[in-house]
């Protein structure tokens, strides 16, 4: 009883956001949007101490051996590659959470799939610097200083 | 007839919001249920190593946040938090890669409440951090 097969309406096949999902994926995109300003808040903020840190640092610990000038500059660059590519992806999710609010809000599917896209370019930045975390902490076990 | 797959019918609250998963969205959610599991393994592995190095190793990386009552609260914060957080993101990948591949909505659906539940907890971390650094800074401000 109620039951229909697949073969008279093939549109059954497809995957809809139904109305809990569309409701929990609203709530994850308001926490993203706060988690995405405090991150570029605070990792820009952190990329601006490693920015105006660089002379002092250098000037301090750049004298001790004759090639802790290049350590230093290569640690702080890396520094600030590291907050810079977090901003960034604050920023990929500050978008991820306007374009799929937009999207559910309008009903938009094209919106909704670009919001979808800034979501996985978020988790490969993420992922990537992950690995790179992963393999800096792995690498300083072995290698201890 | 008798062999033909049997499907429950689409109500209006399983279209609720006239939005569906077509191939490019469930591209792209293939990807990021590939690229969050990548997050929340090695995030999890990073955890793991910390905690064995708080409580065995030689508190290279433990003691980054000093001894005492603080430091064992803010070790456990730190570790515990983290691990919840990408427990959730873990949950949201399987449970995404599961309803991508299985073309089951319920599975996606559900996963979205484990990413609600990841960003909520890591939105409260960030909370508590927040807190901590501005205590700080009144510490720092009347202390001198």
């Amino acid at each position: 009883m109620g039951n229909t097969n697949v073969q008279d309406n093939p549109e059954l096949l497809e995957m809809n956001l139904d109305y809990d999902g569309g409701h929990t994926l609203m709530e994850a995109v308001r926490w993203s949007k706060f988690l995405s300003i405090v991150g570029i808040v605070g990792m820009g903020l952190l990329l601006l101490v490693v920015l105006i840190s660089t002379p002092f640092a250098m000037s301090g610990y750049g004298q001790l051996t004759p090639d802790s000038e290049g350590i230093v500059g290569v640690l702080l660059i890396t520094l600030a590659l590291y907050f810079g590519a977090l901003v960034a992806a604050a920023i990929v999710l500050l978008r991820f959470s306007r374009l799929t609010k937009k999207g559910i809000d309008h009903e938009d599917q094209l919106i909704f799939n670009r919001g979808l896209k800034s979501l996985k370019v978020t988790f490969i930045i993420l992922g990537i610097l992950s690995c790179l975390s992963l393999s800096a902490l792995l690498f300083s076990l072995i290698y201890p200083l | 007839m008798e062999n033909q797959e049997q499907v429950e019918p689409v109500t209006d609250l399983d279209n609720f919001f006239h939005l569906s998963f077509d191939a490019i969205s469930r591209d792209q959610l293939k990807q990021i249920a590939m690229w969050s599991k990548i997050c929340s393994i090695t995030g999890l592995i990073g955890y793991l190593i910390q905690l064995y190095e708080w409580l065995f190793g030689h508190s290279r990386l433990g003691s980054s946040f000093g001894g005492g009552v603080l430091g064992i609260l803010l070790n456990v914060s730190v570790i515990g938090g983290g691990g919840v957080v990408n427990y959730f993101l873990y949950r949201f990948a399987v449970a995404v890669s599961r309803g991508v591949q299985n073309t089951d909505a319920l599975h996606v659906n559900s996963g979205f409440n484990s990413l609600r539940l990841y960003f909520r907890t890591a939105g409260i971390l960030a909370i508590g951090i927040i807190c901590l650094i501005l205590l700080g800074i009144i510490g720092f401000l009347i202390t001198g």
